[in-house]
This record gives C-alpha cells, sequence and structure tokens, in this order.
C-alpha cells in the first residue's frame, strides 16, 4: 500500500498527537516560568476561543442543515414550523447585521421572544414538582424519608415564612447546609476531581479518542 | 407604535402557549417553541461572529497574522461537509480538547482535589469540623465500586449514603425555591402587561 | 375506581387540581403583598460589605454567567448588584462567558440610574467571549491581548476604563451571575487558584448546596443565593425590587410544596398500612 504525506495527515493520530502537544504545552505553562512557553500558551488560549466562535457558528448552521431538509421534503406537519423558524433567524441576522447585536430591534426580539421563551421553558417544571411533590415523592424507605424530611427543612428555610412555622427552622436549616451537605458534596467533588483527572490524562494521553467522532 | 408594550405582549402570549403544553402538547406550542429556536439560532450565530470580530480581527488588524492561524482552523471545521476532506475537521477539536482539557486537569488537581481536603483536615478542631471529614471520607467510600460494601466498608458506605441523601435533600429543596422563583417571575410579566394594557401602570 | 377508599382517592388527587392551586397560590401575593419579613444570610451581608468597603477607583467585574432561561433569579441579582456599585465611586467591568451573557448585562445596565457614571470610563460592557473554561483562563491573563473590541463595536484601548483593567490581578472583586456550578468552579480554578480572586457567586438557588463546599474551603468569597438572596441584598442596601416582590409568593408557594408532600405521603402511609392490616 503506498503511503502518502496525505495520508498520513488523515490519520486519527495525527489529531491525537495534536490534542496531547497542546495539552502538554499548557500543562508545562502552569510549572514552568519560559517566557517563550508562557507567550506561546497564552497565544494557544486564545486560539481555543476563536475555535469556539466556529464551533457555535458550526452548530448553529448544522440546525439549519437539518430544518433545510424538513423544509426541502416537506414532511408533513413540520415543514411549515421549519419555515417559520428560518425565518425568525434571517429577520434577526438581518436586523443585528443593521443595527448591531446592541440596537433596539435585536434586543425587542431578544427580550420578547427569547427571553420570554426560554424562562417559561425553564419555569414549567415548577407544575411537575408540584405534582410530583404531591404523588411520587413517597417515604419508601429509611433513606427516602432521610431526603423528604431534609428537603422540607430546606424549603422551610428558603421560604421567609419558615422561621414563621418554627424559629429553629432557620437555624437548623443552616446546620444542614453546612455541615452534612458540605460534607456529602466535598466527597462528590473530590470524587469527581478524581475522575476528571484519569479522564484527562487518559485523553491526553490518546486513550479516550470519542471527541475525535 | 409603543414597540414596548407590543414585546410585553409577544412575551405573555409565548408564556401561555408555552404553558399550554400542561394540558398536552399541541400546535400552539409548537409555534412557540420554534419560534424560540429560530431567535436563539440567530442569536447564537450572530454573537459568534461578534466574538470573532473581537479576538480574532481585532490582532490581525494590528499585524499579529499569527491570527489567522485558528481562522483556518476554525474554517477546517466545515470541512465535515466534505466526503473526502472530512477528517480536516479533527484538527480544530484536538487543539481546543488539548487545551480545555489540560487547563482543567490543571485547576482540578489545585482547587478542587487539593483544596477540598486541605478545608478538610486543616479546619478547626470542632464536632462540626469532625462530622464533615467523617462525612466526607465516607460519602467517598460509597464512590468505591471496586470493593464490595460488605462488613465495616459496608457500614462506612451506608453513612457516606445517607449522607448523599441529606445533600440530595437541600439540593431538592433548593431546587423548589429556584422553579418557584422562576414560575413567579413569569406571573409578574404578566401581571405587569395587564396593568400596562389597563393604563394602571 | 369502585373500592377505593378516601386515603387512596387522596393519594391520586388530578395534578391539575395541584396546578390550579400553585397558579391561585402565586397570584394572590403578586396582587395583594403580604410582606412577610425576609432574614438576611451572614453571606448576602459579608457580600454587601465587601462592596461598602471598597477603595474608590476599584475594578469590579460582573460576568453574566446566565442565559435567558435563569434570568427570572439572576436578574433582580444583577439588577440589585449593579445598581450598589454604580452607587460608588468604582470602576465596572461587565462581561459574559455564556451567549446570554452580553444581551442580559445589556439589559440590566439599562434598567438601573447611571448617576454621573459615564460609558467607557467609569464602566463597559466587553460582551460574549466564547471558549467556556479557556476563555476565563485566558480573560485572567491578558483581557487586552484576548478582547479587542467592546460590546457596542468601540476598540478597547480607547476606553478610559480599560488603561486600569489588564489582568486578574486589578479585579477588587469579581461577581458571577450564573445558572451553573460549572462555572464558579472554573472560577475557582482559573481566577482564584492562580491569583487570589474573590469571587461571588450570585447562584440561582439549585446551585447554592453544591457551591457551598467552596465557601467554605474559602475558594469563593460569598454567595447570593438566587432570588432570596436578591431579596436580601435589597433590603441591605434599601432598594427594594423584583428579588423582594417574589419573595411572599416564594414563601406561599413554598408552603404549597410542603403541604403537598405531608399530605401525600400520609395518604400514602395510611393506605399501606390498611393494606398490611388487610393481608393479615
Amino acid at each position: 500500500m503506498e503511503v502518502t504525506s496525505m495520508s498520513v495527515l488523515k490519520r486519527r493520530e495525527v489529531a491525537v498527537f495534536m490534542t496531547a502537544l497542546a495539552g502538554i504545552a499548557v500543562i508545562a505553562d502552569y510549572f514552568l516560568k519560559v517566557p517563550i512557553l508562557n507567550t506561546a500558551v497564552a497565544d494557544l488560549l486564545r486560539w481555543g476561543v476563536i475555535l469556539a466562535s466556529f464551533m457555535l457558528i458550526w452548530g448553529t448552521i448544522s440546525m439549519i442543515r437539518v430544518h433545510a431538509n424538513v423544509i426541502r421534503k416537506k414532511t408533513p406537519n413540520q415543514w411549515y414550523y421549519s419555515v417559520w423558524l428560518v425565518f425568525l433567524m434571517v429577520v434577526f441576522v438581518a436586523v443585528s447585521l443593521i443595527q448591531g447585536l446592541a440596537g433596539p430591534s435585536s434586543r425587542w426580539m431578544y427580550d420578547s421572544i427569547y427571553v420570554a421563551s426560554s424562562s417559561t421553558y425553564y419555569s414549567i417544571l415548577g407544575f411537575y414538582m408540584i405534582s410530583a411533590s404531591y404523588r411520587a415523592i413517597r417515604a419508601r424507605s429509611g433513606e427516602a424519608t432521610l431526603l423528604l424530611v431534609i428537603a422540607v427543612i430546606i424549603m422551610l428555610m428558603n421560604a421567609p415564612i419558615g422561621a414563621a412555622v418554627w424559629e429553629g427552622i432557620p437555624a437548623l436549616g443552616k446546620w444542614i447546609v453546612d455541615v452534612p451537605n458540605t460534607a456529602a458534596s466535598r466527597g462528590y467533588i473530590i470524587g469527581l476531581a478524581i475522575g476528571a483527572v484519569i479522564l484527562g490524562v487518559r485523553t491526553l494521553a490518546g486513550r479516550e479518542r470519542g471527541y475525535l467522532g | 407604535m409603543d414597540f414596548a408594550l407590543l414585546g410585553s405582549f409577544v412575551a405573555v402570549v409565548l408564556t401561555l402557549l408555552i404553558y399550554s403544553f400542561l394540558y398536552k402538547e399541541n400546535r400552539f406550542y409548537r409555534f412557540a417553541e420554534y419560534s424560540f429556536i429560530g431567535v436563539a439560532s440567530g442569536y447564537w450565530l450572530m454573537v459568534a461572529i461578534n466574538n470573532l470580530q473581537s479576538v480574532a480581527w481585532g490582532p490581525i488588524i494590528k499585524g499579529n497574522y499569527l491570527y489567522v492561524i485558528p481562522l483556518i482552523l476554525g474554517v477546517a471545521l466545515f470541512a465535515r461537509l466534505s466526503k473526502g476532506y472530512s477528517w480536516l475537521a479533527r484538527w480544530p477539536v484536538a487543539v481546543v480538547v488539548g487545551t480545555g482539557t489540560a487547563l482543567a486537569l490543571r485547576g482540578f488537581v489545585d482547587a478542587m482535589f487539593i483544596g477540598q481536603i486541605r478545608a478538610t483536615i486543616a479546619a478547626p478542631m470542632n464536632f462540626d469540623n469532625l462530622l464533615i471529614a467523617v462525612i466526607t471520607v465516607c460519602s467517598l467510600f460509597f464512590f468505591m465500586f471496586t470493593v464490595e460494601h460488605k462488613g465495616p466498608i459496608g457500614i462506612v458506605a451506608k453513612i457516606g449514603r445517607y449522607g448523599l441523601m441529606v445533600y440530595f435533600g437541600v439540593l431538592f429543596g433548593n431546587h423548589v425555591m429556584t422553579r418557584m422563583a422562576l414560575l413567579t417571575s413569569r406571573f409578574i410579566e404578566i401581571q405587569k402587561f395587564l396593568l400596562r394594557v389597563l393604563g394602571l401602570a | 375506581m369502585a373500592g377505593e377508599d378516601a386515603w387512596t382517592k387522596l393519594g391520586r388527587i388530578d395534578p391539575r387540581i395541584l396546578y390550579a392551586l400553585l397558579i391561585i397560590v402565586l397570584i394572590i401575593p403578586i396582587i395583594t403583598p403580604v410582606g412577610l419579613p425576609i432574614p438576611i444570610t451572614d453571606q448576602t451581608r459579608k457580600t454587601y460589605e465587601a462592596v461598602e468597603k471598597l477603595p474608590p477607583g476599584s475594578v469590579v467585574v460582573c460576568s453574566m454567567d446566565t442565559s435567558g432561561a435563569a434570568w427570572g433569579e439572576n436578574g433582580p441579582q444583577a439588577v440589585v448588584v449593579l445598581k450598589h456599585l454604580f452607587q460608588k465611586p468604582l470602576k465596572i467591568v461587565v462581561v459574559g462567558f455564556e451567549t446570554d451573557g452580553p444581551m442580559l448585562g445589556q439589559q440590566a445596565l439599562l434598567q438601573i440610574p447611571k448617576g454621573e457614571k459615564k460609558y467607557g470610563e467609569d464602566y463597559v460592557n466587553l460582551g460574549f467571549i466564547a471558549g467556556g473554561e479557556t476563555a476565563r483562563a485566558a480573560f485572567g491573563r491578558d483581557i487586552h491581548k484576548l478582547v479587542s473590541r467592546d460590546f457596542l463595536g468601540n476598540p478597547i484601548d480607547k476606553l478610559p476604563i480599560m488603561e486600569k483593567v489588564r489582568n486578574a490581578e486589578d479585579f477588587a472583586l469579581f461577581f458571577t451571575f450564573t445558572s451553573l456550578i460549572s462555572a464558579v468552579e472554573m472560577y475557582v480554578r482559573q481566577l482564584h487558584a492562580p491569583y487570589k480572586t474573590k469571587v461571588v457567586a450570585a447562584i440561582i438557588g439549585l446551585g447554592v448546596p453544591s457551591i457551598v463546599p467552596y465557601y467554605n474551603a474559602g475558594q469563593v468569597f460569598s454567595i447570593l443565593s438566587g432570588s432570596l438572596g436578591a431579596a436580601e441584598y435589597e433590603l441591605l442596601t434599601k432598594m427594594p425590587g423584583e428579588g423582594v416582590r417574589l419573595s411572599d409568593a416564594l414563601s406561599l408557594s413554598t408552603l404549597l410544596v410542603v403541604a403537598c408532600v405531608v399530605v401525600g405521603n400520609v395518604a400514602f402511609l395510611a393506605v399501606k398500612k390498611k393494606r398490611k392490616e388487610e393481608k393479615r
């Protein structure tokens, strides 16, 4: 099999090598005060910011491709929603290009459509939460009962009216948050850190290649 | 035309259309959903372009032509669209992953691993801090799945499990607060709109 | 169903009845505020006093790491903190490391009285910087080499405020208004660990339990907890706003949730006991 320079460049090992090189440079920068290395890593960080912007653009393009496909195929009960989506996107981009992102029209669209919708989506879980509180959260075991009791104390602590229910609630709630909650989440954080370090080392060593697709 | 009032009206209508999902999924909900995604994608695109202008274009105009390299790498990302050259798209991902992973590694060891252990060990000796140390260690044992949780290890892991139940209970209690606050803020927006329409605000 | 007793029926109540109850409980205090007392936590007081004690000319960074979804909680926090900062002789830098950051930051800036402060001299919005942890690390390292224009398109080397602000060592205080626990952790790793920056986590209520260990370890300077933190800060600064408005409804809706948990479990335990007795 003839090996050309192009076929070498296509290999996944080249990308893995780039990952390792970038990673080693950034880690070395942490320990070594070598001007040329520190400057190179500072530039590398800024390159990362630039590439992240391209990834955001790529994400948007991917989404447009999906909807363009739906419109082209005229998928029943779907395609006119996609037309509306693409239309709004184009309008927002046009308005932002003319007036700037901070301009009144883009801010209008952003506030009245985007912020209103996204905060409504996030808030709708409140309704499901009340339903779950009544129908799903059950003291089926010792652990579940503990979770339930703690949740009730914390809810009463968070509600300003909690102190009116029992004057000891704020102090008890604070102790629960500062002591057992801190301890358990600290254990979780340390465990997470160990896992993240292992995964990071494996990624830089080329053992984890899932990110290459 | 009062665009502020029109904006409030649009916001309220979208809010109510999205809440209609509580009854069941319907075309009005989908209309609201697609409106949101349309504006969101336009916004993300513009914000990314603005960021590029600030971070990449600025240095190039000042004569730092090294910044052409990340621009080329960024364009290489779109090589995914081509079957023959899709391998090029791996390179920018490799640089981002390598940089980000190493940055996180540096920070995880110092701030999250050593920092938290130091805070546990170096705390003043009193009942609360001793309890924190015990439950922290027990929680860590709970996550050790390579050893069977039997005997003394089983007891330690069980204490850790109860500690985690306290954590989840606190999480749930705070979660309720967040969702109720967000719900309330939507209702306040609806109230503000109604007051404006009725001329009371 | 035939043969179901009261406890079983009580345990299977239609969720739409609960939704309606919740709506009523939220609407009543919005229309007629009750004015329930709001206790001030130590963390909020610490944040307030830190701002009060800042020397004139100190640089405070407000990073909008939130989203439109969480603006219901982060918004009141951002508005009251910015109002407080604008009353002081401080330099304020608004930035965003999440996509929604710059627009929400701009929205917050438009809501507050500026007094004698001038854009470009006393405050600036640097806009969005993509890249997550990489962006935050680069920002702490050298802002001028990272960002060349602000959110409005002005070159930052032409803005007088930016003469004083070069990197994280110039930050007297760093506020992050965020819905993400990971954002606070990134600041702990990339700003506090190398530069000892004082990070104030103005986070939504959901994130507070996970941030408390960092606060107790001294890695996070202080925490503003969701809309309640905003309400407390509004009372301390004597500028009641959306946070205080939210607190009454929060109290009553939380009581409703507690009542649902209690009643639901009483019904569950009663049915469980009855089934045990029937088996005997």
